[in-house]
């Protein structure tokens, strides 16, 4: 980052700035994901939806459970 | 030395993180025990019989797969049996897939293996109990390589030969199987021209078995058209059918869908799938040549036709089903998903490594790498642990094993014929597997030959079976008591009737204990030859004479199948044969090498 008094190269510069953006999109994201896998954790498993009553002898329903 | 154990670890990680995966979606299955949901209904030890090889009234869904297990759980137990082809075969996907990636780097393999493992295909149809499936599933990875390796010349048939058995164990596995296989080879154009055609007689020669057992049925094949719009590939959670199939969902039967499928998660993670699968591709395109993508893309379009076809033209499905023989194959369209799933793995695979890759600072890079390769699983949490319970292990009450010891004798002292199964219905939901579904064990547990209904119920729906003599049963069981009953019992080759008292019990408690369902069947002049808690065995009066009907045909019909069993049987034996021939040699090569 030296080797001018100081002054940074342009392509270091560059370089610095990518990796910047770059980490800070990369632990954006990961943030975001780790938040909405927690979210949606808590929200599976605390509202599994209840199957609509079926028939003993039902092979399963193809109707959507209600929330 | 270090490098010697980096090397091994590397060698490893296919199997001990795929492994990892299976033990942690399995969870409770694993313990003793044995799985029964929906279609899989295991046994301690099933017994061999003429029906396994496909000589029953019903239609061979499960020809060779209960042949297999049947003589297998001879060398060990049921429970052991299950366990192994349950690991087994979600170990082998998550290896395939790495090796499917193998060129793109660690990371991309390590995020195909865990998405090919975790994704709603297999959790879906673990739930409803297609296990010869997810063998087909397991296989296709490794069928790819093979068929690549196959049309560029090399000489792997007898390998691709194995794999093509191993992923045959039912009709539609079979088909998904070569299907994959043959496209494979044959987009090699006229140059894999050869290989192809010893591709397509692989194919015939490892499923001649179910082949020749639905060639008799003749026209039985034939389904109910009903059936397709009821299982067609169903919206999931707020995903309409066509997105919820992309995303290797859609099962008809909402009942195994995993909980967050149906919330607003199932839409982020098909989002967030699709938008690394993007990333991805560019990756892939420049990888791979023109053939090798086509043999991925070509199967996976096809898949994704099948699986929606039911939803959108559910009358030219309905019509193919009811008219062509065999056409009932593609109404549970969302099986042929399987041919759908080694793509995305590729791309979600290749999409995670170039993503990573895009990120400069290593810290960062790892973070983002490590959050996109878990998030198969942390999308789905509730695929963990035996599907959150849905698989957990039981033990099959005692009172089975009195009624088969009761049976046995009865055999012993000559007595010859098949089983009934009461209630006349397909699906029963036992006390003592936690009131979970699944296809009536008793008939499996028994040791002879049996007769339970194919009709299916989906939603208070009747879908009507394929099996002529089961419905000449609940006919006669709707119409008729006492020794007249009997003797119609007697004519259709039935010698022991065996009533399960809390099946009845449940059916009576909706009001559904109609003489149809044969829930209290009159039969004065039978013997009872077990009387427990849950089950009664009778014997019915010897009729002294063969069934009506079964005396000619049954030795020609012996005759072929037997011929088709030894066919796939030769063929896999000299594949086998040829594979372990070469590796000896190899062996023995480098032995004297070194």
């Amino acid at each position: 980052m030296t080797g001018c008094y100081g002054l940074v190269r342009s392509s270091e510069l560059e370089t610095f700035v990518q990796g910047l953006i770059g980490g800070i999109v990369a632990v954006v994201v990961g943030l975001v994901l780790a938040g909405l896998t927690t979210f949606g954790v808590v929200n599976t498993v605390s509202s599994a939806p209840s199957q609509p009553d079926q028939s003993v002898m039902d092979y399963g329903t193809n109707q959507q459970a209600a929330e | 030395m270090r490098t010697t154990t980096g090397a091994w670890a590397l060698r490893l990680a296919p199997v001990a993180w795929s492994a990892l995966l299976a033990l942690l979606m399995l969870g409770s299955a694993l313990s003793p025990g044995l799985v029964l949901t929906y279609d899989m209904v295991w046994v301690p030890d099933l017994t061999v019989r003429g029906d396994f090889l496909g000589l029953g009234s019903n239609l061979p869904r499960a020809v060779p797969s209960d042949m297999v297990v049947a003589l297998l759980d001879d060398v060990t137990t049921g429970v052991v049996l299950q366990k192994a082809v349950l690991v087994g075969a979600l170990v082998l996907a998550g290896t395939g897939a790495w090796r499917l990636l193998g060129r793109a780097g660690v990371l991309a393999a390590l995020a195909g293996s865990t998405f090919y493992v975790w994704n709603p295909f297999v959790a879906e149809r673990l739930g409803i109990g297609h296990w010869p499936l997810l063998m087909t599933y397991a296989a296709l990875p490794w069928i790819h390589l093979l068929a690549r390796r196959l049309a560029a010349g090399e000489r792997c048939l007898p390998q691709l030969v194995l794999w093509l058995a191993f992923a045959s164990l039912n009709p539609v596995g079979g088909i998904i199987a070569g299907l994959y296989a043959v496209v494979g080879v044959a987009v090699d154009g006229r140059s894999a021209a050869r290989a192809a055609a010893w591709t397509v007689a692989s194919v015939v020669a490892v499923n001649a078995p179910w082949i020749a057992a639905g060639a008799l049925h003749g026209t039985g094949t034939v389904s109910d058209p009903a059936a397709v719009r009821l299982f067609a590939a169903q919206a999931e959670g707020v995903l309409p059918a066509w997105a919820a199939a992309l995303g290797l969902g859609g099962i008809w039967n909402a009942e195994v869908v995993p909980a967050s499928r149906t919330s607003w998660v199932g839409l982020v993670s098909l989002l967030l799938v699709l938008a690394v699968c993007g990333a991805g591709l560019r990756s892939w395109l420049g990888a791979e040549g023109r053939q090798a993508r086509l043999a991925l893309t070509a199967p996976a379009a096809l898949g994704l036709v099948v699986a929606l076809a039911g939803t959108v033209a559910p009358g030219l499905v309905g019509w193919l089903v009811g008219h062509v023989p065999g056409g009932g194959l593609v109404r549970d369209g969302t099986r042929f998903l399987a041919l759908l799933a080694p793509l995305l793995a590729v791309l979600f695979g290749r999409g995670v490594a170039r993503l990573t890759a895009s990120v400069p600072a290593r810290t960062p890079a790892a973070v983002l790498g490590t959050v996109l390769v878990l998030m198969p699983v942390t999308l789905m949490p509730d695929a963990a642990l035996g599907l959150s319970g849905r698989l957990d292990a039981v033990d099959l009450p005692a009172d089975f094993e009195a009624a088969r010891r009761a049976v046995e004798e009865s055999r012993r002292a000559g007595r010859e014929g098949d089983v009934l199964s009461l209630p006349f219905t397909s699906y029963r939901r036992p006390g003592w597997n936690d009131g979970r579904r699944t296809l009536d064990p008793v008939g499996r547990y028994l040791p002879a030959d049996y007769l339970a209904s194919d009709t299916l119920v989906v939603s208070g729906t009747e879908v009507a079976g394929e099996d002529a003599r089961a419905r000449r049963v609940a006919r006669d069981l709707a119409t008729m008591t006492g020794r007249d009953l009997e003797r119609a019992l007697a004519g259709e080759g039935i010698a022991w009737v065996v009533a399960d008292r809390e099946a009845t019990r449940a059916l009576a408690a909706e009001g559904l204990d109609a003489p149809a369902y044969g829930t209290l069947p009159e039969l004065p002049g039978a013997r009872v030859l077990h009387d427990g808690e849950l089950l009664t065995v009778w014997e019915l009066p010897d009729p002294a004479s063969e069934p009506a009907g079964t005396v000619s045909s049954r030795p020609v019909r012996l005759g072929v199948l037997l011929g088709a069993w030894a066919l796939a049987g030769g063929v896999v034996a000299a594949a086998a044969l040829r594979v372990a021939t070469r590796r000896w040699t190899t062996s023995r090569q480098m032995r004297r090498e070194a």
